[in-house]
């Protein structure tokens, strides 16, 4: 399923599928693992929507960048841009004994 | 029209020149275009054709006799006035339009996000340091909101208007 515009979501490094949601949480692109995963798009979505009343900030000027739903295998990473939320799941390699 | 054959030697002689022509006409294959008996003899392909366009000819003049009763208002607009209407159709079809996105905010609106969803996603994942750092620290935040206690100073409930003895 192609996606809307070049988003270049298929290119994110171990990346074992992406879903884009248009802002009503309907899926308008996805791939690999996450194809028509409309479970998982539906509970990410919740939880985009429950971390976007978290005010950061107390004026409420900013608003998370990235969701991840960190797992022991894998992860979700989850952005918003231009009102579709954008996920992906990648396989989750510590890198902390090589950053030490 | 149809004439009686029994006393086809007496019209020809005697009678007018209406049925005459019209019986050695019809061999010759020509019909005429009144007439009630045309539908049911002899159909050929000119005949059904001049059927089919008779019978659009009734079509149409009932079409025009029936709609245009109730459509002779909106044809006799004046050109102003069908401005008038078009302005005011449009309008309330841009606040139909607009309408629905009310819903969806009050929902609750996606924040502006970011301008580049794959350098997002691309980054590096969350340290496991950092989440340490926020599983310790909820759990003590959890572990001391379990330790509030209220200690009790003074009696809750104080009695008014009661005559204290």
């Amino acid at each position: 399923m192609s996606g809307p515009g070049p988003h270049n979501l298929d290119k994110v490094p171990n990346q074992e599928g992406y879903l884009i949601l248009n802002d009503s949480g309907a899926v308008m692109a996805s791939s690999g693992d996450l194809e028509n995963d409309e479970a998982t798009a539906a509970i990410i979505m919740k939880m985009i929507r429950l971390a976007s009343k978290v005010n950061i900030t107390p004026d409420n000027s900013q608003s998370f960048k990235r969701l991840s739903v960190i797992f022991d295998d894998f992860l979700y990473i989850a952005t918003i841009s231009s009102d579709k939320v954008y996920i992906s799941k990648r396989k989750n390699i510590p890198k902390e004994p090589v950053m030490a | 029209m149809g004439c009686c054959f029994g006393k086809d030697d007496d019209s020809k002689l005697l009678d007018t020149d209406s049925n005459a022509p019209l019986i050695e006409e019809r061999d010759a294959g020509y019909r005429p275009i009144r007439g009630s008996d045309q539908f049911s003899q002899s159909p050929n392909g000119v005949q059904i054709g001049d059927q089919q366009s008779e019978l659009n000819k009734v079509l149409q003049r009932a079409v025009t006799n029936v709609i245009d009763v109730s459509a002779i208002d909106s044809q006799a607009l004046e050109q102003h006035e069908y401005m008038d209407r078009a302005r005011t159709y449009s309008s309330r079809v841009a606040v139909v339009v607009t309408g629905p996105k009310k819903p969806l905010s009050s929902f609750l609106r996606l924040p502006k996000g970011v301008s580049m969803p794959y350098s997002v996603l691309s980054e590096e994942p969350v340290s496991v340091d950092d989440i340490n750092l926020i599983t310790q620290t909820a759990a003590d935040a959890w572990k001391a909101s379990q330790d509030i206690q209220v200690t009790h100073k003074e009696n809750l409930v104080v009695q008014f208007g009661m005559p204290q003895n």
